[in-house]
């Protein structure tokens, strides 16, 4: 009976001890824990934003169905001042092409948040009052703009960004002093593509497809469609155009035949033209 | 048996100092892996601080803050430039009078915890515009302050008459009125579509305003806001209201003078002439 007892007893010491002993280390698959990792992601970002002596460019499609693309340029001063421009319309007291300053915030979410804090050109695209003129039918949503940003990954001179109203991928790429410049100019650029009412696909045999063009300025949204009205590049009516000052670009691209794309056009003796693996995609 | 109870309480013994012993390692916490440095506060931040959230206990948000706005609707920061121009005349209209009728105290219980500034319209649908927002008795949220001119007389008066509503909202939480008592004077004419009538009508029925008639809490910040408004205003208007639609304003002005009296103490009338001299002298600041 004494041992039956004993061997219960050691027995039930070990078992008490190793269970009351167990660590919670385990072998753990990244070198920092998650909120360093975060507070590193943030520093990265915080890095990137600012060490870029001309700061940052980005044409924000915010509806790729119905409107165009805004460009902004983001000279990030300090941890919480920017500067910023647009190529946005002038509204009330607002110049876009004037550099105005305001503030920013990085931010723990479910990522590094880069959220636009106080008023600047960015929320004029927000704004549910600012609406194209031909589309009464937006007041409610203007623009539909977001002005907060979900870090997701830094490749080369570019960051990449979700908006977090509606996931929107948007890439900032390293802008240079002549954007800065250039800005001033994608109003003319605008006034040209105004004019131009044809589309044409050429492929490399010399078959083309010929398309109505017909770009809104207020909406940045161009309509290309058959002359019989009956398909549409893409079958998306049309493709939202993002101004340059020697060029164009668009989204969503055109797809070719082929398996290309198109995505930027230069100008070029009047025309915006688009060339890939033989084919020629001209606007006039 | 004696050996057995022997055995047992040898074992507890080695088994207590076990768990004592081996569950001693984390001593300390450490510091936090957030970084927790507060953010640097501007002038702008200073000023609030001492002219609202030190004397009225409201904090002010008018730096962006997902968390304290609607998310579905496109709304945008008020212009920092606007903030402190905004935040006096506000003072002076709406914290300063009831401070001066009712006491700092008085202010500081009930106003809301949180002011929130919004620069855009918060347009609905149905052709209607949000001007603010009191939400859980403790935030009142303000809209279209970026087009506000506050040297504007009357665009003052609709901006604080917002306040001034959404803030009879809060009392009305702290302190309920007799809803029951105010709401059959008109029973039959509230109305969802409200935005489809005028003022005159609403006048005529024995409504401040056409928005009164969507329901009685809405009715009872109406009577009072259109009131602290501008009390020579109202009294035009009441004068000329049709006779049946002005006895019944006139029998919801006497219920909401006394629901004042009674949960606060405040003379509604001395009230409203002060918060009517304020916005005159608002307009000049």
């Amino acid at each position: 009976m004494k041992r039956i007892l004993m061997h219960i007893g050691v027995l039930a010491t070990v078992i008490v001890s190793a269970v009351s002993c167990q660590s919670d280390n385990f072998d753990s698959k990244f070198d920092e824990n998650p909120t360093e990792r975060l507070e590193n992601r943030r520093t990265e970002l915080r890095n990137e934003l600012v060490y870029s002596t001309y700061g940052w460019k980005m044409t924000y499609f915010t509806d790729d169905t119905q409107l165009g693309g805004f460009t902004h340029l983001f000279k990030f001063i300090d941890d919480r001042r920017v500067v910023m421009a647009s190529d946005f319309f002038a509204v009330g007291d607002y110049n876009p092409l004037q550099p105005k300053e305001s503030e920013y915030k990085l931010q723990l979410s479910n990522t590094i948040g880069l959220l636009f804090t106080t008023d600047n050109y960015i929320h004029l695209l927000g704004n549910n009052s600012i609406v194209p003129p031909s589309r009464e039918d937006l007041y409610g949503v203007g623009y539909k703009g977001d002005f907060e940003y979900s870090y997701y990954s830094s490749e080369g001179h570019s960051i990449y960004f979700k908006t977090v109203r509606d996931h929107i991928g948007i890439k900032f790429e390293r802008a240079t002093q002549q954007d800065w410049n250039d800005l001033q100019f994608n109003q003319i650029t605008s006034d040209v593509l105004k004019g131009k009412k044809k589309l044409i696909i050429s492929n490399a045999s010399g078959e083309t497809q010929e398309y109505n063009f017909s770009f809104k300025w207020d909406t940045r949204f161009a309509r290309i469609v058959t002359p019989d009205g009956q398909y549409s590049v893409n079958r998306n009516a049309g493709v939202g155009v993002g101004l340059r000052k020697d060029g164009i670009i668009i989204s969503p691209a055109i797809d070719l035949a082929d398996g290309t794309a198109v995505t930027e056009f230069r100008l070029e003796g009047g025309s915006f033209k688009a060339e890939i693996n033989g084919n020629t995609v001209t606007i006039l | 048996m004696k050996t057995i109870n022997r055995y047992i309480a040898l074992f507890s013994l080695v088994g207590a100092l076990g768990l004592t012993t081996s569950c001693s390692k984390e001593d300390s916490l450490g510091e936090s892996r957030l970084k927790v440095t507060p953010e640097e506060k501007s002038a702008l931040d200073n000023w609030i601080d001492d002219n609202y959230t030190y004397p009225y206990n409201m904090a002010v948000f008018y730096r962006w803050d997902p968390a304290k706005v609607d998310m579905d609707r496109y709304l945008t920061p008020v212009a920092v430039e606007k903030v402190q121009p905004t935040l006096k005349v506000i003072d002076k209209i709406w914290l300063e009078s009831y401070e001066t009728i009712a006491g700092n105290q008085f202010v500081k219980r009930t106003a809301p915890r949180e002011l929130v500034m919004v620069g855009s319209m918060n347009m609905n649908t149905g052709a209607t515009v949000t001007l603010g927002l009191a939400e859980q008795g403790v935030r009142i949220s303000l809209f279209q302050i970026n087009s506000l001119d506050l040297k504007d007389k009357e665009q003052v008066e609709e901006f604080v008459h917002t306040i001034q509503h959404e803030y009879v909202h809060i009392l009305n939480q702290a302190e309920p009125f007799d809803e029951s008592e105010y709401g059959k004077l008109t029973a039959a004419d509230y109305r969802g579509d409200w935005h489809l009538t005028t003022d005159k009508e609403a006048w005529a029925l024995g409504f401040i305003s056409n928005y009164a008639r969507s329901n009685a809490t809405e009715d009872f910040a109406e009577q009072a806001s259109w009131m602290l408004r501008d009390i020579v205003g109202y009294e035009e208007i009441v004068a000329k209201a049709p006779a049946s639609g002005r006895a019944l304003i006139r029998q919801k002005e006497a219920l909401v003078v006394a629901y004042y009296k009674r949960a606060f103490d405040i003379d509604f009338y001395e009230l409203c002439n002060l918060t009517t001299a304020n916005t005159e002298e608002a307009i000049k600041l």
